[in-house]
């Protein structure tokens, strides 16, 4: 069985490693290997899930038709590649082909042995609640489950009937889980915990690799203990949710901003294509990703429009952003014209009601009282420490002023204002939705508030 | 700083790993349950004489043991009784499976009809059952 899962990965990572290290290609001498490594699992596992419900979609099948299809497109792929490196003439040596190494040091070596401790914890966790938390049974793995069964049944898993398991939801997390379910034969729950730390895993790389590449060690190593020290990440990471997902894609596209400022020179333009794929994923993972690529594309142009680059660069930037987003968003439209079910949300509450809710200063009132009062959790340690180091050190002087920081600052912005505006507007009660939403939201957000964060605080002298 | 912050979360991680590691040992040594099947098949066993079919409750019982998912997912729902009802709609998947047998109710022009029937009968014995 883990075989087959083994066997079953290999064509996301591979497809994801090519696609990563076409978007880093001008740059790759300047960035850790482990940086496209942690791009790769999150892009190829998105592609494989878009390629997964598309084949459904058309054959019916989810079977046998999966696996060939995906043998002989992996297939096609190598032997392209292979006949590429064989034509083209090897391009010129550069003065400095190799990326520059991490050194090893004590700080260094406690970060490895923390995320080691991570690694088992994961493990524990999954083997403890197999099946996940709530919403994983009740939501993401049932509709794994209608999927997997292929036709006619994949489509009653949008029935109005059981519009409780959220129908309108895209599927990036349920197609990966059916399609891992699809080659080892069965519904293992293996399968869901793999890819639930797969996510976990790769969310803690990537924050870790950008900061290191971003400002150094020190960063980095504050990064990965701040992340991999908050219980709740570790926690929710394995409870096969979709935020995790999301908190990923997330972290992608505004560390894919952040990196294209920081290499500027060299002109990495496919760093905005892999940064329009990764706001799709997310997309395609919840609806919140819709709202995360409005942020993107406001955020950006608010910051280039008035600065010195001006128009002419956002819309650049911008058609190049298109050509990773717009493939996600093509099967993003047929799923929610063809497919999912009617939205709760969008439904079930009249306009007018809707906007005397979020002018309401009682709602207000108790929402904010409830954030506040998720501070006094066990788990807000993690939220003083960083705190903390921002008193002691200090920020940056004229962080302000660089556009990928300005860009994550503004996304992070009207994604909170955005989540404060929606959970205002619904009709569920909001206790019940503050108590079972607020955490996974800010759980998103989470690692690309440590990134920023991070990004802000002066370099320490010691470092 | 960076060796506050590392000290903090080495406690927090190894106190994870000691809470989980002991629910995993307790779990192994039978003092806590490994899962709710009990919950599950009690809960079933009560709604079973309100059941329309008794086959019906023989075949999800066959059924879910090759989905201990659906344990779960039932024990769950068995626990907050006032979700009852909507074990019955978990029940509908495990009945429209792979490989399931033909019951009349649950042919595919009216998927829903055999859901409804339990649904009907489960609200009967929450009546029944609960103050």
């Amino acid at each position: 069985m883990m075989g087959w899962l083994a066997a079953a990965l290999l064509w996301p990572l591979g497809i994801g490693w090519v696609v990563s290290r076409w978007a880093f290609r001008p740059v790759r001498h300047r960035v850790s290997p482990l940086l496209v490594l942690a791009f790769a699992v999150g892009t190829g596992l998105g592609i494989a899930s878009l390629s997964f419900f598309l084949i459904l979609a058309l054959t019916g099948d989810a079977g046998p038709v999966v696996v060939w299809t995906e043998t002989i497109v992996g297939c096609v792929v190598l032997g392209l590649a292979f006949y590429y490196r064989r034509v083209m003439p090897p391009r010129q040596p550069r003065a400095q082909t190799i990326p520059p190494p991490v050194a090893f040091s004590g700080s260094m070596a406690v970060l490895v042995g923390v995320l080691g401790v991570t690694a088992i914890n994961l493990v524990l966790l999954s083997l403890n609640a197999p099946h996940g938390g709530w919403d994983a049974w009740a939501s993401w793995n049932l509709k794994a489950r209608f999927l997997f069964m292929g036709s006619p049944i994949w489509e009653r898993a949008f029935s109005p009937i059981i519009a409780w398991s959220s129908v309108d939801y895209p599927l990036l997390l349920p197609a990966n889980v059916a399609r891992l379910w699809t080659y080892v034969g069965a519904e293992h729950p293996a399968a869901p915990s793999l890819l639930a730390a797969l996510f976990t895993g790769a969310t803690l790389l990537l924050l870790v690799a950008a900061l290191h590449t971003l400002r150094g060690r020190w960063h980095a190593v504050m990064g990965g203990l701040l992340l991999a020290g908050t219980p709740y990440f570790i926690r929710h990471g394995a409870a096969q949710y979709a935020d995790a997902p999301f908190a990923f894609y997330l972290l992608a596209a505004v560390t894919l901003y952040l990196l294209h400022d920081h290499l500027r020179p060299e002109k990495p333009t496919g760093l905005w294509a892999l940064a329009g794929l990764s706001a799709g994923l997310a997309m395609w993972t919840k609806n919140e990703g819709l709202l995360l690529v409005l942020a993107l594309v406001l955020a950006r142009g608010l910051v280039l429009v008035f600065q010195q680059p001006g128009r002419g660069a956002w819309l650049r930037e911008g058609r190049v952003f298109l050509w990773g987003w717009v493939p996600v968003f093509l099967v993003w439209c047929y799923f929610k014209m063809q497919v999912a079910g009617p939205s709760t949300l969008l439904t079930s509450q009249a306009a007018p009601q809707a906007v005397a809710q979020v002018l309401d200063p009682s709602r207000t009132v108790q929402m904010g009282s409830y954030v506040l009062s998720l501070f006094l959790r066990p788990d807000a340690l993690t939220a003083y420490l960083l705190m903390l180091c921002m008193g002691i050190l200090g920020l940056r002087r004229g962080f302000w002023k660089e556009p990928g920081l300005q860009t994550g600052l503004l996304v992070l912005t009207m994604m909170l204002t955005g989540y404060f505006l929606v959970m205002a507007m619904s009709s569920a009660d909001l206790l019940w939705q503050l108590r079972t939403a607020t955490s996974r939201l800010f759980f998103q957000l989470w690692p690309t508030v440590l990134l920023l964060a991070l990004l802000m605080l002066k370099r320490p002298a010691w470092d | 700083m960076l060796t506050l912050v590392a000290v903090a979360t080495i406690c927090t991680s190894l106190h994870l790993l000691y809470t989980e590691s002991g629910t995993l040992h307790q779990r192994r040594a039978g003092i806590q349950p490994p899962n709710p099947v009990a919950a599950y098949v009690s809960a079933l066993d009560a709604v079973r004489p309100m059941l329309p079919n008794d086959a019906t409750v023989t075949f999800i019982n066959r059924q879910a043991d090759q989905h201990p998912m659906f344990y779960l997912t039932a024990a769950q729902y068995a626990l907050a009784p006032t979700l009852l009802d909507t074990t019955a709609r978990h029940a509908w998947m495990l009945v429209n499976g792979k490989g399931a047998p033909p019951i009349p109710s649950a042919t595919p022009e009216e998927p829903w009809a055999l859901v409804a029937a339990i649904n009907d009968s489960v609200r009967v014995y929450q009546r029944r059952a609960l103050p």
